[in-house]
């Protein structure tokens, strides 16, 4: 396992984020259930960007909130912690950045004061000739060579100089290899957290995703990475698509996930928070007792975190 | 320019599987439409012949159909196995997405609207269906609390105008099948049997409360209420736009 001498905390300035326990994603589906069992999650993540319609870059006015999700997400902050995890951002990709949105960003984060934030490692839009946006439909992973690790440690100096908190990336599913890469993920990873500071949200299921198609050991492929960077883990559900196993957040986590998560979060020592996500069509099948079955089971292996690392 | 090159490449050929199959037939006629380097050349040639490649293209559609199947269901299952096709026809038009889910299904439901009256599309049902699921959309995404607020603001110096309009919070729509019935088992996911009662039905829409309220109206007043939507109303007296102001069913313009 690779554990570099410095702490990130030190690095990043993590030392004082707030460590917040088992948090929940939330979904159009669990508007009603937040509220009534706020004791099932100690904060709320969010992907901001659903809280709002984005008219697209250069419109008066881009952005207007929705006033059914935004209702929820007030009555949520007065009782719980809130961290935004947006899809928006398209860290990766090359051309200017979208400074709008993330003004955007910084305008929620003034209201809602999240302790983190955090995107994705992809790239979701390509700019045009004259700088206009054109989406991707969907993340596109990176291919990890130096000149993405340049464009993308300078990208993270102005998030975080923009919005001065700690920020986070999330590892991406890819199912495509691109070949002749010059380095490892892994690599890619531990250089990019350690020149831009930013933190690691390690998605577990991600990972499984990749080892599962690719063919690799996930176990492996967590000691290669420096989990000192690492501040926030996902876990989630997935399923089988087109041939390929994906990850489509397909209701409950999968038992090699939680194989993964007890293994991980004993050597994760910055970690602050644990976030279970579902996509909102999984509701109907699981239920609120099944939502908090997956909870519970997280908090449980939350537990066992914090029970180890008093031993240390 | 390379990287930006490479990463457009990319998304296009994650928009269109025809892409793919030429790259790997002719990749020099797809390529020479970017300024790529060797090694992006390389990367891209391998990765279409990857498994891989296929389920991007496949996501790609999913997350496309994903925001007009949640949010237009019961059209989706009125299209049934035409779904893909329009939706194949439509993203030829409409390649841009910014993947916003209101943006998304209300282009998708012009589209269709064209379809119908080009008579592309023949459910008789299907129109119907359609509107009601683009006003219920319509309304969720519209900031309700800030509407009845300017409306109230507004209220005094409304009262002096003798024009009105339908409440921003309202929509009346016309079915030609009993619509009660229709959509019950549309939610079910039921085909609509022959012997839906059909004739003339008209469905107030209203988005005033939390939840979307329905109910059906006196095909007269419902008539009138098009009409007024529509700017074609004949003119009222000073009674009725003062009941219909009354009923919270129109405004006055301002």
């Amino acid at each position: 396992m690779t554990n570099s001498n410095e702490s990130i905390v030190g690095q990043a300035g993590f030392g004082s984020v707030p460590t917040l326990g088992v948090g929940l994603l939330y979904n159009a589906a669990l508007r009603d259930f937040v509220r009534s069992n706020l004791d099932a999650f100690d904060y709320l993540a969010i992907t901001a960007d659903l809280f709002w319609l984005d008219r697209g870059p250069g419109h008066p006015d881009r952005y207007e909130e929705l006033e059914f999700w935004i209702e929820t997400l007030d009555w949520v902050a007065a009782h719980r912690p809130i961290v935004s995890h947006n899809i928006g951002l398209s860290i990766g990709t090359a051309g200017s950045m979208d400074d709008a949105y993330l003004d955007q960003i910084a305008r929620f984060h003034s209201r809602y004061k999240f302790p983190w934030h955090s995107d994705h490692l992809s790239f979701a839009q390509v700019r045009g000739a004259s700088g206009e946006n054109h989406s991707a439909g969907l993340a596109v992973p990176i291919p990890y060579d130096k000149e993405m690790l340049e464009l993308i440690t300078a990208r993270v100096g102005l998030v975080k100089q923009k919005i001065p908190i700690p920020f986070l990336l999330e590892n991406s599913v890819y199912f495509v290899d691109f070949p002749e890469q010059d380095m490892s993920e892994a690599e890619f990873l531990n250089q990019l957290t350690k020149s831009s500071r930013c933190g690691l949200l390690l998605d577990l299921h991600n990972l499984y995703t990749n080892a599962r198609n690719h063919g690799f050991d996930a176990f492996t492929f967590i000691d290669q990475l420096d989990l000192t960077s690492v501040v926030e883990i996902h876990i989630a559900g997935g399923d089988e698509f087109a041939g390929m196993y994906t990850d489509s957040h397909a209701g409950p986590c999968p038992e090699p996930v939680w194989e993964l998560l007890d293994y991980a979060i004993s050597h994760t020592p910055n970690l602050r928070g644990l976030t279970y996500e579902f996509h909102f069509s999984y509701y109907p099948l699981m239920g609120e007792a099944g939502v908090r079955a997956q909870l519970d089971r997280a908090r449980a292996a939350w537990a066992r975190r914090t029970s180890q690392t008093k031993l240390l | 320019m390379t990287m930006q090159a490479f990463q457009q490449a990319m998304c296009d050929l994650v928009a269109s599987p025809d892409l793919c199959l030429l790259l790997v037939q002719s990749p020099d006629q797809v390529l020479g439409r970017y300024d790529l380097s060797d090694r992006d050349r390389r990367r891209l040639v391998e990765v279409v012949q990857q498994p891989g490649m296929f389920v991007n293209c496949s996501l790609y559609r999913a997350n496309r159909l994903s925001p007009i199947y949640n949010l237009a269901p019961r059209t989706c299952f009125l299209l049934g196995d035409a779904l893909l096709d329009e939706a194949t026809e439509f993203w030829k038009d409409f390649k841009e997405t910014r993947l916003q889910f209101h943006e998304e299904v209300t282009q998708f439901g012009d589209f269709l609207r064209r379809r119908i009256e080009a008579g592309f599309l023949q459910n008789s049902i299907l129109a119907e269906v359609l509107e009601y699921e683009l006003a219920l959309n319509e309304f969720r995404y519209t900031p309700r609390l800030e509407v009845l607020s300017r409306l109230e603001l507004s209220k005094t110096v409304a009262r002096e105008s003798k024009r009105i309009c339908l409440h921003p919070l309202m929509r009346v729509l016309l079915f030609r099948h009993e619509p009660a019935r229709l959509l019950e088992l549309l939610d079910e996911r039921r085909p609509p049997p022959h012997d839906v009662a059909e004739g003339e039905f008209w469905l107030l829409l209203d988005g005033k409360g939390e939840e979307v309220e329905t109910k059906l109206i006196d095909p007269g007043v419902g008539r009138l209420l098009k009409a007024i939507e529509t700017g074609t109303a004949r003119s009222l007296s000073a009674d009725d736009v003062e009941m219909l102001i009354e009923a919270g069913l129109t405004v006055p313009l301002t």
